[in-house]
């Protein structure tokens, strides 16, 4: 029986009427994990969670608590105590962690069971979910393995989309669980900024950095909230703002909302199939009594988003990876000097892509640069939250696709090509919810040839019991959720 | 030619707390090499800093005391350079927005007022300590992650004594609000010196003057750097931009390194730790450290009580016995006694220096492992600067003392062996009590203080 390919939910009621126990569950991850072709594995839990599993198993299920015994997949970019913890890179091959991240921790509390820890673009830097040590992570909805699923959340939208889990956590900086998301037939959110605790996520980019999840439906995504979210003495900038019972706030009613279309992002949609299934779905949701405003922002500033983007994330990159140098923990090349150490250790332990990122992120951060590159992003950024403040303030939500296309083909995925002047801007905005911090989530939207697409709505800071109510709606109107590809 | 001396100075200042800037890790002197760490100490991926409010309660304290204006919104910057002794790859400091700018500080030079003008104060982290061995380096994490402040005066001083007296004025004030212990000989504070000569009225090149460590030191190192600028300069020749340290047998500061092209430490704003504004509340726990941390003990005279919180050092020791429940009455009246003696005739400054072994001292006196005389012999081989107190212990064979069963013991086979003596007592002959002291002194041989043993001695009198 495949119970795995269910939502969490699902699952919880079969464990609650005893027709599935933990221990059944686990064996069915690490089966499908041994078939599983998509490479989106970093370490898979196989005694650990045979053992836990065992334990549970002669427990009685707790009724009110829906993670009880349900097998989760964490990207391998936090700490999780004693067990490998790569970030997918080459330097970090053999660190075992001495603590736990805190959202590994309350899952653990609620006695979900880790399976897996995912692949990833190498610490988090990237797209395409193919610059790790472990090469390629495959989307599983394309069995020629032509087509990525994206990044850099790869191996846990992976994990997810193939129904070896039900949930994973991943981490998005610039759209790296929004955009696999689409490309996955997942909801992928990630809460406003300092909502859930970063303690034991690496930091990558700590202004952009959120921890973000894949589900298989909108309340199973409200489900996680709850217990992720809130305040953490561990991270002081995760947010002291009282919780809400996210799942129960979902209600079931005709309250109209409004919705901002920003202009220059939709009008740079080519893909007739993508263009047509969002306008249906917006004339639905006119249909039902919601509003639709068509903001234009002007091209400059929506252009500027991904610059900002990039040059914000890589100054704050080279200097938050700068502990890996191999003398505390991870890869140590042995040589006479210091210099020449760090040299080998950082040459040989980086790819090139990361390499590159932390030479453009020295660079803009030089005096000499610093007004030029650095606070010149810096000013983009606060003029694009400026912006979106204003929109989020006299609309409910942005909403629009959240790919151009579907999944695209392994190639060419240099980062120059979202520099150049034909640069999608429809293809490179979503990180401007990680520039102003606000809740986003991504849902599905439809397919095209068998691949899936899907809409992104963002809403103002900390509005996540709107903005769950709102993707719910969505969620009603193109009946897509639960979806796994068999 | 006219000549004038500009020096500036930078002074760091381990501050005191029982924990690190930013972890909740121990600070304790002494432990095995990384042993006191914290997760962000070692900077392990994922962890997060968590600022130490004591700290910023401390640096608050100094921006009062000098003057300064304070920043309420306190803010952290990363300093990015790689060094192995620099855990994360970058110091958290406040480079933008330090807790305090704009102060100044008054000292008396020759009988006459001179204000130093203090540029900034800021908060920032120590690194870790490295150990170089013979064909290796050895890296101690127990240092790093320190508290530390940092004050940049302005280059109004002009000479070397201006720089001891400003240098010790900090060092009094730093002690005497609990900020720091400010121990130029062990690294608690430590200074950095900028000079540079100005002839005919123009500037020239700054030489930096490091590894000072002591006050005396720095005001010689500053006059001979002067003199030695002063030569160059006369003989037709250049000062060069670079840093120097200071030989104490030659009295003369020699070449270190020549001043590298200016390092780009591509500073920008920290995004772990949330920016935090500075209540009025936290402001007045601060400012109010005297008040609410006076030092109490019911057995001393309200006039006593009075002098020690008026005297600096008394304060802080006393405030130290206080904490370690070590406020005993023999204990307070040594110090009341010896120590007062000694900040009457020489001030503070060797006291600060012998600190850990004096409260060594005073502890292993009031758990009577040695008596009143040995610890005063101690106490002053401790200020001749003779050795550290294990040493000293050994060297005198005072850790052979008795115990408590050891000395009953004693006395209870004197009493056996002078029986008629102990009849002659309870008859009532005051005599024969000294006549027994005297037996048991000789027999015990100094390893026990006399008022114990006259104590014990009259108690199992009583009992018999």
């Amino acid at each position: 029986m495949d119970y795995l390919s269910k939502n969490i939910y699902e699952i919880h009621e079969a464990l609650v009427n005893k027709k599935v126990t933990p221990l059944d569950l686990v064996k069915e991850a690490l089966e499908k994990i041994k078939k599983d072709t998509n490479n989106a594995f970093e370490y898979v839990y196989e005694k650990e969670a045979l053992k836990l599993a065992e334990e549970l198993s002669k427990q009685e299920v707790e009724v009110d608590n829906p993670l009880w015994g349900i097998p989760f997949a964490i990207k391998d970019n936090f700490s999780t105590k004693d067990i490998p913890t790569t970030g997918s890179s080459k330097l970090l091959e053999g660190y075992r962690p001495p603590f736990d991240a805190e959202v590994y921790a309350r899952l653990l509390n609620k006695k979900a069971i880790p399976i897996a820890k995912t692949t990833l673009d190498e610490l988090a830097m990237g797209g395409t979910g193919s610059s790790g040590h472990l090469g390629k992570t495959y989307n599983p909805w394309d069995e020629s393995k032509t087509r990525m699923i994206g990044g850099s959340s790869c191996g846990s939208a992976a994990a997810c989309a193939a129904g070896i889990v039900p949930f994973a956590i991943g981490s998005d900086t610039g759209d790296s669980v929004r955009k696999p998301a689409s490309y996955s037939a997942l909801v992928g959110f990630k809460p406003t900024w300092g909502k859930i605790s970063r303690f034991g996520l690496f930091t990558f980019a700590a202004s952009l950095d959120h921890v973000a999840y894949f589900t298989k439906n909108v309340k199973d995504s409200a489900l996680l909230l709850n217990v992720l979210g809130g305040h953490d003495d561990k991270d002081t900038t995760s947010s002291s703002l009282p919780m809400e019972d996210y799942v129960s706030e979902i209600k079931d009613n005709s309250q109209p909302y409004t919705f901002a279309v920003i202009k220059e992002i939709y009008d740079d949609l080519k893909d007739a199939t993508i263009k047509r299934a969002f306008d249906s779905l917006i004339s639905e949701l006119k249909q039902k009594g919601h509003k639709i405003n068509t903001v234009s922002i002007g091209l400059p500033l929506v252009s500027a988003i991904y610059s900002a983007y990039y040059i914000l994330s890589s100054a704050e990159a080279t200097s938050s990876n700068a502990n890996l140098d191999g003398i505390k923990f991870g890869t140590y090349k042995d040589a006479d000097t210091y210099e020449e150490m760090l040299f080998k250790v950082r040459t040989e332990g980086f790819s090139d892509r990361i390499r590159r990122r932390f030479v453009i992120g020295s660079i803009s951060l030089l005096e000499e640069n610093q007004e030029e590159i650095y606070l010149r992003a810096l000013r983009c950024r606060r003029m694009i939250v400026e912006t979106f403040n204003k929109v989020l303030e006299s609309n409910d939500a942005v909403i629009l696709p959240a790919s151009p296309t579907v999944a695209p083909l392994f190639g060419d995925d240099t980062p120059k090509k979202s520099f150049n002047k034909d640069a999608s801007v429809s293809d490179n905005y979503l990180a401007f919810a990680n520039l102003g911090g606000y809740p986003s989530i991504t849902l599905p939207l439809g397919f095209e040839d068998n691949m899936p697409f899907g809409v992104n709505i963002t809403s103002h800071h900390f509005t996540e019991s709107k903005l769950l109510n709102i993707a719910q709606r969505v969620e009603d109107i193109t009946g897509l959720k639960d979806l796994t590809k068999k | 030619m006219k000549y004038e001396a500009i020096i500036g100075l930078e002074i760091h200042l381990q501050l005191l707390s029982e924990s690190k800037l930013f972890s909740g890790a121990p600070t304790t002197f002494g432990k095995a090499p990384n042993s006191n760490v914290g997760l962000i100490d070692m900077a392990f991926p994922g962890a997060m800093p968590i600022l130490n409010k004591k700290c910023v309660v401390s640096a608050i304290r100094m921006v009062n005391a000098l003057h300064m204006e304070l920043d309420r919104l306190i803010r952290f910057d990363r300093k990015n350079y790689f060094y192995s002794d620099l855990a994360k790859g970058y110091q958290l400091t406040q480079f933008f927005h330090p807790i305090g700018r704009n102060g100044h500080l008054a000292i008396n030079v020759n009988d006459s007022i001179k204000i130093i003008r203090i540029n900034h104060l800021h908060i920032e982290e120590d690194s870790a300590k490295q150990i170089h061995a013979k064909d290796k380096t050895l890296l101690d994490f127990n240092r790093a992650g320190m508290g530390l402040i940092e004050i940049v005066t302005d280059p109004d001083i002009r000479n070397g004594k201006e720089a001891r007296i400003f240098l010790e004025d900090i060092r009094d004030i730093a002690v005497s609000l609990g900020v720091s212990n400010g121990r130029l000989q062990e690294g608690s504070m430590r200074v950095d010196v900028n000079v540079s000569l100005k002839v005919d009225g123009v500037n020239g090149e700054i030489v930096e003057l490091k590894n000072l460590n002591g006050f005396k030191n720095v005001e010689k190192a500053i006059t001979s750097e002067i003199k030695r600028q002063k030569e160059i300069v006369s003989s037709g020749k250049s000062v060069k931009p670079e840093t120097r340290r200071y030989d104490e047998t030659k009295n003369e500061t020699v070449f270190m390194r020549k001043k590298n092209t200016k390092i780009d430490y591509n500073y920008f704003a920290d995004g772990n730790i949330a920016p935090i504004r500075i209540s009025q509340e936290l402001i007045d726990e601060a400012l109010n450290y005297k008040a609410a941390k006076k030092v109490k003990i019911d057995f001393l005279l309200p006039e006593t009580i009075d002098e020690i919180n008026n005297d600096p050092y008394l304060f802080r020791l006393f405030s130290i016995l206080q904490d370690e429940s070590l406020a005993t009455l023999k204990v307070s009246n040594f110090v009341l006694t010896r120590v007062r003696n000694e900040i009457k005739r020489h001030g503070s400054g060797k006291l600060l220096e012998i600190e850990d072994d004096l409260l060594s001292l005073l502890r292993i006196y009031d758990e009577e492992e040695i008596t009143y005389k040995q610890a005063s012999i101690l106490y002053k081989q401790l200020l001749e600067g003779k050795a550290s107190l294990d040493s000293l212990l050994e060297e005198n064979g005072f850790s052979n003392n008795l115990d408590n069963k050891e000395l009953s013991s004693i006395i209870d086979e004197i009493l056996v062996e002078y029986n008629t003596a102990v009849q002659d007592y309870r008859a009532g002959k005051d005599k024969a009590l000294n006549y027994l002291l005297g037996q048991i002194y000789k027999e015990t041989k100094n390893k026990v203080d006399s008022l114990k043993i006259k104590d014990m001695l009259l108690m199992k009198l009583e009992e018999k």
